[in-house]
């Protein structure tokens, strides 16, 4: 089929009136998530786990596609009004975004940052629908491996750009590894790490696992940190930005999306690292860079374009490859295994309606964010009078009934407290729980492949340096970790806050 | 030696690296052509343990040099974990014999003592808008079969 007749299935698939309805719920929730601090995507898309089995794989993927690109949009509205960056991604926004607004200017903020958000995602949505099928006709041909270098390259590249140093960051992706193992041998049947209880043999159930890392420790982090005490808006002021920002933010939003696309594809770099990223590139090439940090619109409209292009193009190792590039896209990738739709190279083939519906979906779906970003702003930013308390608790209800439904019996909702008791420590320790999690979906994988290889080469481990894009995988991955040890990217990392 | 976040960090290295050699040795390690079924553990374990001793190091060698390192436990925090905790226990206890709206009446009731911000009052509506919402959601939404009440009610 050419191009034109597979965009074409994939408008019916999202133009489908129930896909259309969980579209638009996916990208509100992911708005109304991305304003409110303290909860987040990963949180979200967690807790929403457990209610997509009783979904068609189409409705729930879209929804939890949706929820995740809706929060890059949502994050910047908090930004520029209360100074208060709703997602690590949209931290960046703050500097100049709330300047604007202090100068009663954030209606054009809001403004400039949606137009260029719904560019940027226009041009990563294009870019996938390009990059598709030549690059999964490329990965076809890999071997495994291939695949267990390709793994290996993507766990190390992630575990170097988390903040707290290579050490941590590569333990903590073992970690999850070693949980990730548990269950019975894909290859000989065997029970591992079981001990006795039946429920584990299917191996640890990876919603039971996401919802109990992330959402109980993270309500016990946020209630002890206190307060958050009343935030005062900004006037909004009018939507309409000068023809003096128009002037200025259009060529910074085509260089934001060139960078956040680029970013995006990378295992490890994420949104924040991209938006982040944009501004640098902005302040560097500007005739006048005083201007930044004073309201310069430049400075909302590249990070803002460059999020939302780097949440877009995240997808194209994640659906080509099957190889997650950030703990987001594990959930993702989680999600669709759920379903029993393994993401690589033969999705595009196997799951035609998919890929391509997901596609179409997710650009109008960022349509419909820009329509509810601007006339409903009032709306979003009352949500911020939602106090912590009433949140939590409803979250922690929903977490757990969600957990219940999903084996009707209670051994889910223990096994929440056990991970909940992990993440806590593992958060008292400074380590990610997000590498966790990206361990425990890649662990599998990556035994797999390199069982696989072992076997076809007759227990030759050369085989790994001798087959050349293998070697070349296996060269960037270690390049990367030597890299991450210089100071250029721990001071990036540090002041990009990764996400 | 009060625990430090770094400390903490090793020692989980430790503990769980070394938990999954003994456990995967126990699986059979099989020929390097056909990797048994404890191969992985036993590989991805070691690694954990060399990293955690590097890491042992790392949180020593600051502590020498007298680095002021975060404490790993801050009092804040076990007052919330252990009632956040405590709240989905409850949760999973009542929630066969009970039904759903005893369990979640005493999950919010344990979580909502978590965080001291809240007003009396606020809870009996934190109660009603939730416990709404949830069978709004899971019930009559999804339509799953969950009791809402002890049987016989």
């Amino acid at each position: 089929m050419d191009f034109f007749s597979l965009l074409a299935l994939g408008m019916q698939v999202a133009l489908n009136p129930v896909n259309l309805l969980y579209c638009l719920m996916g990208v509100t929730l992911g708005t109304a998530i991305g304003v409110l601090p303290g909860v987040g995507p990963i949180i979200t898309i967690a807790l929403l786990l457990p209610l997509s089995f009783g979904l068609p794989p189409e409705a729930s993927i879209i929804l939890l596609a949706g929820i995740y690109y809706g929060a890059a949009y949502g994050g910047s509205t908090t930004s520029i009004l209360v100074n208060l960056p709703g997602e690590a991604s949209s931290a960046v926004t703050c500097i100049d975004g709330h300047q604007m607004a202090k100068q009663g200017r954030a209606g054009a903020a809001l403004a400039v940052a949606a137009l260029g958000s719904f560019f940027a995602g226009t041009v990563g949505t294009m870019l996938i629908a390009l990059a598709g099928p030549p690059l999964a006709a490329i990965a076809k041909r890999f071997g495994a491996a291939e695949y267990a270098a390709l793994v290996f390259a993507a766990l190390l590249m992630v575990a170097a750009m988390t903040r707290g140093g290579v050490i941590k960051g590569i333990g903590v992706a073992l970690l999850g590894i070693i949980f990730g193992l548990a269950g019975s041998d894909i290859l000989t049947g065997t029970f591992r790490f079981t001990f006795g209880v039946r429920e584990l043999r299917d191996g640890i159930d990876f919603a039971v696992l996401a919802v109990g890392l992330f959402a109980i420790a993270e309500i016990v982090g946020n209630i002890a940190s206190g307060d958050q005490g009343t935030v005062t808006t900004s006037k909004i002021g009018s939507l309409w930005p000068t023809r003096d920002d128009f002037r200025r933010s259009w060529p910074a939003v085509l260089r934001g999306t060139g960078v956040g696309s680029l970013l995006g594809v990378l295992p490890g770099a994420g949104m924040a690292m991209s938006s982040f990223s944009a501004y640098m590139v902005e302040k560097s090439i500007a005739k006048e860079p005083e201007r930044f940090g004073t309201g310069a619109v430049e400075g909302v409209a590249a990070p803002e374009a460059a999020n939302n292009a780097a949440s877009q193009t995240s997808f194209i190792p994640t659906l080509l490859l099957g190889i997650p590039g950030s703990p987001v896209m594990a959930l993702m990738l989680g999600a669709f295994m759920i379903h029993g739709v393994q993401p690589g190279p033969r999705m595009m083939g196997e799951h035609a309606p998919l890929f391509w519906g997901l596609i179409v979906s997710m650009w109008i779906g960022n349509l419909f964010l820009v329509i509810l970003n601007l006339p409903l702003i009032g709306l979003w930013v009352r949500l911020l009078k939602v106090p912590y308390h009433w949140l939590y608790v409803f979250v922690l209800a929903f977490a757990c009934v969600g957990v219940f439904t999903m084996g009707s019996s209670p051994f889910q909702v223990y096994a929440l407290v056990f991970f909940g008791v992990l993440g806590y420590l593992l958060r008292a320790a400074g380590l990610s729980p997000a590498l966790f999690i990206l361990g425990f979906i890649l662990g599998p994988m990556f035994e797999e492949n390199f069982r696989r290889a072992m076997a076809i080469s007759r227990g030759n481990a050369m085989v790994f340096v001798e087959r050349p894009i293998s070697l070349i995988f296996i060269l960037l991955g270690l390049a990367v970790v030597l890299l991450a040890t210089t100071s250029f990217i721990r001071r990036g990392r540090e002041e990009a806050t990764a996400d | 030696m009060t625990i430090n976040s770094e400390l903490l960090a090793a020692l989980l290295f430790l503990v769980f690296g070394a938990a999954a050699v003994l456990l995967g040795w126990g699986y059979g390690l099989g020929t390097p052509s056909r990797l048994g079924t404890g191969a992985m553990p036993v590989l991805v374990g070691g690694v954990l343990c060399v990293l955690g001793i590097a890491q042992f190091a790392n949180a020593t060698k600051a502590a020498r040099a007298r680095q002021r390192l975060p404490r790993a436990f801050s009092r804040a925090e076990v007052r919330p974990l252990l009632l956040v905790l405590g709240a989905v226990l409850a949760f999973a206890a009542l929630v066969i014999p009970a039904g759903l709206i005893p369990a979640l009446v005493v999950l919010i009731a344990i979580a909502w003592s978590a965080q001291s911000g809240g007003q009396r009052w606020e809870i009996a509506g934190a109660m009603v808008t939730v416990i709404a919402l949830i069978i709004a959601i899971f019930k009559l939404g999804l339509g799953l079969p969950i009791r809402l009440f002890p049987a016989g009610f």
